[in-house]
């Protein structure tokens, strides 16, 4: 009886036991079929499931005549997991075959510790093919290939501190690749594919799509062969006159665009050792011209020496205190404050013209006339010509220079502002100026690019600064006269003359400040030629700037430089000496007229 | 189930306590309409049929053109692809720099990454007029390993 009912009791336990665990696995599973169902489905899919991200491709660069600068390609990364490879060896040889390396090295590489192992990076596709065909067929396992963007420059380093380049993970790093960075990037896309237990891919179509997008291209006013062409002719004079560096840009006249930039660089070799002979160097070796890291057209300012002339010149002739005819009596030397200010060379006082002045880079005569015209409208001039001001390229790491307002300036401000010192201005501010002159007085803010095109291939031009004048004609003439001197026989600058043509421009010598500390090096100077041609009715205007080379002259150094560069570009553009144009490289005589260029009356306007 | 109800309480003998139901005359039309009740039944049939048919066949049909996007869109890929290498060959062939290229892949010429180019000695500082260029005057790449 007693047992009996501790039978019944047990089982009436045991029975309540069982309902109550049968009633949470139904609980579970109600809970898992309807309540869970969502992330208990996306954990299934994500097992059955593959993604792939698809790079949208960069937008490519042109250059003017639509040769490639810049442009990106598929290609493919093969991925290693070494956890999921078991006879490494073997696949290593698989491998080293299929991809032309050395078996050791793909070895090596396959025996990284952890799970992730990139073991050829930037394949061609083709070969990611094969490679991925047979990872799906087993033969490869842990081996995996994704597609990657890979950046091409098919101009080699011509014009690299120009058109930059992409760091590791596709962003520009410098240059136009970093200026446009919003406009040459693409979107990657995605693919989700069905992928069997194993991993590989079901047939079939992939389950969602998402098309990566290109980025859009830029068309660049550069010219791929003057570019590489001015390059090889400062690398030249950089080389012949142990140049640490220099610049050389190239400018149509009416239009502001750059045809060619070149920024070069020739450091001394890691612990080179110097010679010198009363403070002069004399045994500098010097590595071979490279391209420079920093765009020196716009990312140095430098005081430039005589070519600053041009603002005292100008305000001058405007306020007629001058006049082409005038002439100054110009003493040996002048003393301002206490500080002695001297001509290049000793010279009696002598009755000098303005066009004298000017051909012989009198630092005295030119200090005299700027005297008479005053710190404020000499400041007001160099302003006029945009020293200081934004030139409108906006490119990466672009200076705009320094010069203090006039109430800082110290007494001898005004007799070294008028020859070029006690201020900082870019080698491309300079060229802006006296591509003004040649423009007939009217500025055209420099352009590196022309135009957007989407990827659906409408073109869209890049807008820069309107237009605006700065010299009156009539004084913009008598400029141009008055540089014409320059590269005459008994100027400072014979040696920028083209056979043929007339050449107007202006030489610049300048001392180089030590950095950090006040002072200047001894025998250390930046040589400069800014000029336009032909004078008659300029086309081209272009400047050419060398650091620290020796001679030191900028008409010695800087000047055949130019010489060389416009010779071949007058030829390549068809240019006459009387101004005209025959060839089709320039821009249109349409879009000239639009920015007031050439034509007489957009010059008088 | 009607039918057979009826047959049942025609053929079978009435049980005790049952009554037998009265016999009622069909009209033709009632019978004509409880004939077409096959022909409804099998169109029906066939609807559903055609139905499963309709939607199965418009299934494989676009899987199949999805097939074939996929096929094309993997030939346009590779087309794509191929224009791009195209393009970037004549970009190459087209630069300036080809000859330098050439030089160095197929002539085995290597640019020295350092040239003393010092004419002059401490004796003689330097004298340097405008000098030709030397022979050797291509821009290296930035940050060139020089030595």
């Amino acid at each position: 009886m007693f047992d009996s009912a501790r039978h019944r009791r047990r089982i009436r336990l045991a029975g309540s036991v069982s309902v109550v665990a049968v009633g949470l696995l139904l609980a579970q599973l109600v809970k898992v079929t309807s309540f869970a169902s969502r992330d208990y489905q996306a954990l299934g899919k994500t097992e059955s499931q593959v993604s792939t991200v698809l790079p949208g491709l960069r937008g490519a660069i042109y250059a003017r005549n639509g040769q490639l600068m810049a442009t990106s390609v598929l290609r493919d990364e093969v991925i290693a997991d070494p956890m999921l490879i078991s006879d490494k060896p073997a696949a290593a040889g698989v491998l080293a075959k299929l991809l032309g390396t050395p078996e050791p090295a793909v070895l090596s590489k396959l025996s990284v510790a952890g799970g992730y192992s990139v073991v050829a990076a930037q394949v061609k596709v083709s070969l990611g093919k094969r490679v991925e065909a047979l990872a799906v067929q087993g033969e490869l396992p842990g081996i995996n290939v994704e597609p990657v963007e890979a950046r091409k420059y098919p101009m080699g380093q011509t014009a690299e501190p120009i058109v930059g380049r992409v760091g590791g993970q596709g962003q520009g790093a410098f240059g136009i690749e970093y200026q446009y960075q919003g406009v040459l990037r693409g979107r990657d896309g995605k693919e989700v594919r069905n992928v069997a237990a194993n991993g590989l891919p079901l047939p079939g179509a992939p389950v969602s799509y998402v098309p990566p997008k290109s980025g859009s291209s830029l068309t660049l006013t550069i010219d791929p062969a003057l570019q590489y062409y001015a390059e090889q002719a400062l690398a030249g004079e950089i080389q012949a006159t142990r140049a640490l560096g220099g610049t050389a840009v190239v400018m149509d006249v009416a239009t502001g665009q750059i045809l060619a930039m070149a920024s070069l660089m020739a450091p001394p070799p890691p612990g080179a050792k110097y010679a010198s002979l009363q403070n002069q160097p004399v045994y500098a070796p010097r590595s071979l011209p490279t391209e420079s890291w920093i765009n020196q057209a716009v990312g140095y300012s430098y005081e430039p020496g005589s070519v600053a002339k041009i603002a005292t010149f100008t305000a001058a002739l405007q306020d007629g205190l001058i006049t082409p005819n005038s002439t100054e009596v110009v003493p040996d030397h002048l003393t301002i404050d206490g500080s002695r200010f001297h001509d290049a060379e000793v010279h009696p006082t002598q009755t000098m013209t303005m066009q004298q002045i000017l051909a012989q880079s009198s630092n005295v005569g030119t200090i005299m006339i700027a005297r008479r015209l005053g710190e404020q409208r000499l400041a007001q001039s160099f302003k006029r010509f945009g020293w200081t001001e934004p030139t409108g390229l906006l490119f990466p790491g672009e200076t705009y220079g320094y010069m203090k307002p006039t109430s800082l300036w110290s007494p001898t401000a005004i007799g070294s502002m008028p020859i070029g010192q006690d201020q900082l201005v870019t080698p491309l501010q300079i060229l802006d100026s006296y591509n003004a002159i040649a423009n007939g007085g009217i500025m055209a803010a420099p352009k590196l690019v022309l135009g957007i095109t989407s990827p659906s291939g409408r073109f869209q031009p890049v807008s820069s600064p309107a237009n605006r004048r700065i010299v009156p004609a009539k004084v913009d003439a008598e400029m141009i006269k008055l540089l014409s001197g320059v590269t005459g026989q008994n100027a400072t600058a014979p040696a920028a003359s083209i056979p043929g043509y007339v050449v107007a421009g202006k030489t610049g010598t300048s001392q180089k400040a030590y950095h950090g500390s006040s002072g200047y090096q001894p025998g250390a100077f930046w040589g400069t030629f800014v000029g336009m041609v032909p004078a008659a009715h300029p086309v081209l205007s272009a400047i050419v700037m060398l650091d620290q080379p020796t001679p030191i002259y900028g008409g010695l150094v800087a000047a055949p430089v130019f010489s060389q560069i416009m010779r071949y570009a007058l030829q390549r553009y068809g240019v006459t000496p009387a101004g005209r144009v025959l060839g089709s490289l320039l821009p249109t005589t349409s879009q000239k007229s639009q920015t007031g260029g050439r034509s007489k009356k957009a010059a008088k306007s | 189930m009607a039918r057979s109800g009826a047959a049942r309480s025609l053929h079978a003998r009435p049980r005790a306590g049952e009554e037998r139901l009265p016999l009622k005359v069909v009209g033709p039309v009632v019978r004509a309409r409880r004939g077409s009740s096959h022909y409804r039944a099998l169109a029906v049939y066939l609807l559903v049929a055609a139905s499963v048919a309709l939607a199965l066949g418009g299934r494989i049909a676009v899987e199949s053109l999805d097939m074939q996007q996929s096929a094309l869109s993997q030939q346009v890929y590779a087309a794509e692809t191929a224009q791009a290498e195209l393009k970037l060959s004549v970009g190459k062939l087209s630069a300036p720099q080809r000859i330098v290229d050439y030089a160095s892949t197929h002539l085995n010429l290597a640019y020295p990454t350092y040239l003393e180019v010092v004419p002059g000695t401490l004796a003689h500082p330097v004298p340097l007029p405008q000098s030709p260029p030397p022979s050797v005057q291509v821009p290296l790449a930035a940050g060139a390993n020089v030595r």
